[in-house]
């Protein structure tokens, strides 16, 4: 009898399967997860080998730290790719210098749209009649002072057609005036907002958002706008969209400034020489491309274009990860996908930003082998154990996903992870094939934050890992399916009112970004069905025997990603249509689509003893 | 007399409006203060004043208010509650050192009604704009 450990270093965590060996017959103990320690594939790895073993002994039922009762470790041959996300806008980009307020204050006052010369509230007095006027007020004057200072104005024969308010007193103020004029409040900066400048201000009714300064050729008819001025306005008035107050203020023509920068050509080497695809041309043509130039040697992109740098910034990124010569980085593998970017428009008084349309880039590199042997000798002299390498990852993978019930050969497996999604075929006669892709977990997060505007990570990821519900009162909470769940006690004045993310154990946590739970939800599910199901497709495309889906009989989801709570009902139903038994993996019956490969490491031992 | 916010006594009986109790130490500037909070979230509010804390006039204001959420303020707090609960510390309580607070107060009671997130980014715990806080259930 002998006791074999299967131990798989990833990424993010470190997996053990540990098993007993009679008389060639192998039977499993347990299993242990524990985070990596330290860049997979190097000397710090030991402890957490150390810490996952312990673990796994100690759910056996042995001794933890009695080590020597192992007669072997086996470690996996990692995939040797790495992979990366970069975002771009492919629209050409026209930053033009005029200055405007976009925000969403909770409580604009009164309604309509009033156009006139931006005045400060304390030389109103110094405004001849019958000029049209937009008042500014700054905080220091109450909403009472406010109001009496304009009707005393008005009654002046001073024309105001609208106010904008520093304080959130829209409402107040709008409410003590005698006509009903747009008022426009919570303008944090409202000292960068030009003086004695042509401007027009916009409040929609309740529910409604701004029509006119929306529209270009509203903006051009309100302050004469020649053809080419009007182009310019765009990126402005597109900012404004689903506003339901906006402010443009109208700078001279002297501080307009242009720049456009072209979205850029990618070239793919392939086995027949170099292809181009614009960028522009959008994701569907990048990928037709890249399929038609598999398996691709290096992408570039065109020098001096948005995708130029773009590619410069992933090979610089991916160097330094690496270790290797920027020249030596060679991108195998992109997977694009059509997105929206956020641009913050230059003159923006409240920090808006315009969407322009743009492409998501998530490219793969290989790397060197990593020196694994060395890692095996250090927990060999660590742990006292003999330690050796097992096989390579994928191929490890694949027979531990064999162990999921109701599969046979031929199966195919596809490793959702975080960095690249991995395809591997196994195949009647033992052989496997095997494929690594850009574009996994990672991408999903890029994309969620890229489309719903914001750069926390973590909240990214939260949102990629957790549904979603609506804080409807103080004791229910309505979730994204539509259900309404009913709580004994009061929830949290935080997030009442609130959307929120359903964590483990109803524990809710708000969603501070400004979005309807129903797109937060939509951008969430679009971007995993556009990085897992198209790249399950791609992935299986290319492992299937002569490229056809349909002839793989069985699928089984593994990796982090096949945790998530959708992506892999995504993944099965587009499957399905084409007659593959695809699902979660879960493997040895037990362990969910996790601890495949150290399970395929541990039975390896066996096979190899036959 | 600004229609938004009525004393008891003068205004409409019966309206749909969140109610305010002031203990005998509040001014009648605290008292606008309260009623621009609600009248700026467009929310109508009815006042009376008692003798008591800030909690309990809570409670008893959100008995009287028709739309169900009320309003405590004396000894320098404001605590905004709603019928439906049962805690002698109201849903939020707000320390008053300046107008801000006050009327915070009664933009929070106008939000109860309208079931929209509620301002409390003076407070120490206030939500804050970045990324998202853990809130236990």
């Amino acid at each position: 009898m002998s006791i074999i450990a299967g131990i798989d270093i990833g990424n993010s965590t470190t997996e053990v399967a540990l098993a007993e060996v009679v008389a060639g017959k192998i039977s499993f103990l347990s299993s242990a997860l524990k985070e990596t320690t330290g860049l997979k594939g190097t000397v710090a790895n030991v402890r957490g080998v150390r810490l996952a073993l312990s673990e796994a002994l100690e759910k056996a039922g042995l001794a933890r730290e009695d080590f020597r009762v192992v007669s072997r470790i086996r470690l996996n041959e990692a995939a040797p790719v790495i992979g990366d996300v970069a975002m771009e806008t492919v629209s050409e980009t026209i930053i033009t210098e005029s200055t405007m307020i976009g925000h969403n204050p909770s409580t604009p006052g009164g309604v309509g749209i009033g156009s006139g010369v931006t005045v400060d509230f304390n030389d109103l007095q110094d405004v001849a009649p019958g000029v049209d006027t937009v008042v500014l007020v700054p905080s220091s004057i109450d909403y009472e002072r406010a109001a009496s200072g304009i009707r005393k104005a008005q009654d002046r024969g001073i024309s105001i057609r609208a106010v904008v308010c520093q304080e959130d007193d829209g409402v107040l103020v709008a409410n003590r005036l005698k006509e009903p004029i747009p008022v426009v409040d919570e303008v944090r900066s409202i000292e960068r907002v030009p003086l004695g400048m042509p401007s027009c201000v916009e409040v929609a009714p309740p529910g409604r958002i701004v029509e006119f300064l929306s529209n270009p050729y509203d903006v051009a008819t309100i302050f004469s706008l020649s053809p080419e001025e009007t182009k310019q306005i765009v990126p402005v008035t597109r900012a404004l969209v689903g506003n339901r107050s906006a402010v443009i203020v109208r700078t001279p023509l002297g501080e307009v400034k242009e720049r456009r920068i072209p979205a850029g050509t990618l070239y793919v080497d392939g086995p027949a020489g170099r292809r181009e695809v614009g960028v522009d041309d959008g994701a569907e043509a990048i990928m037709s491309v890249v399929k038609n130039s598999m398996p691709v040697m290096d992408i570039f992109g065109e020098p001096g274009t948005n995708v130029g740098g773009m590619m410069e910034r992933v090979r610089r990124t991916m160097s330094e990860l690496t270790g290797l010569a920027i020249g030596e980085v060679h991108i195998r593998d992109i997977l694009a996908v059509d997105t929206v970017v956020p641009h913050k428009v230059v003159g923006g008084l409240a920090g808006e930003f315009s969407n322009e349309s743009g492409v998501a880039l998530a490219v793969m590199v290989e790397t060197e082998r990593l020196p694994m042997k060395k890692l095996a000798e250090a927990i060999a002299a660590d742990l006292g154990i003999k330690a050796e390498i097992g096989g390579v990852e994928a191929e490890m993978a694949v027979h531990g996903a064999l162990t999921t019930p109701g599969t046979k050969k031929p199966l195919a497996i596809l490793d959702l992870g975080a960095g690249s999604t991995d395809a591997s075929l196994l195949k009647g006669d033992d052989s496997v094939e095997l494929i690594h892709e850009a574009g996994a977990g990672n991408m999903v997060n890029s994309i969620i934050a890229s489309e719903l505007g914001f750069l926390d990570a973590e909240l990214a990821e939260n949102i990629k890992r957790h549904p979603l519900c609506k804080v409807e009162s103080a004791f229910h909470i309505r979730q994204e399916d539509g259900t309404v769940r009913f709580f004994q006690s009061a929830l949290p004045p935080e997030i009442f009112g609130r959307v929120a993310l359903i964590f483990d154990n109803d524990q809710l946590v708000p969603v501070t970004i400004n979005a309807p739970l129903e797109r937060i939800r939509q951008v969430r599910r679009k971007a995993k069905r556009e990085v897992f199901v198209k790249n399950s497709i791609r992935a299986l495309e290319r492992v299937a025997p002569a490229g056809n889906v349909r002839l793989i009989d069985y699928v089984v989801l593994v990796g982090g990603s096949a945790l998530d709570f959708e992506i892999p009902g995504m993944v099965t139903e587009e499957l399905s249509r084409f007659g593959v038994v695809a699902g979660r993996g879960n493997i040895r019956g037990s362990q969910g689509p996790r601890n495949a490969v150290a399970t395929g490491l541990a039975l390896s031992a066996v096979e190899k003893w036959k | 007399m600004n229609p938004w916010s009525l004393p008891a006594d003068k205004g409409v009986p019966d309206r749909p409006s969140v109610f305010l109790l002031a203990s005998g130490d509040c001014s009648s500037e605290q008292i606008a203060d309260i009623g621009a909070g609600c009248e700026e979230e467009g929310v109508p509010l009815t006042w009376a004043t008692q003798t008591g804390k800030a909690g309990e006039l809570a409670k008893e204001a959100a008995i009287r208010s028709r739309l169900e959420v009320g309003i405590g303020l004396g000894n320098g707090e404001a605590v905004v509650t709603f019928r439906k609960l049962d805690s002698p510390c109201g849903y939020v309580r707000f320390s008053i050192f300046n107008r801000e607070d006050v009327r915070n107060a009664g933009r929070t009671a106008g939000r109860l009604v309208k079931r929209e997130p509620l301002p409390l980014e003076g407070r120490p715990d206030g939500d804050g704009s970045k990324g998202i806080r853990e809130v236990r259930s």
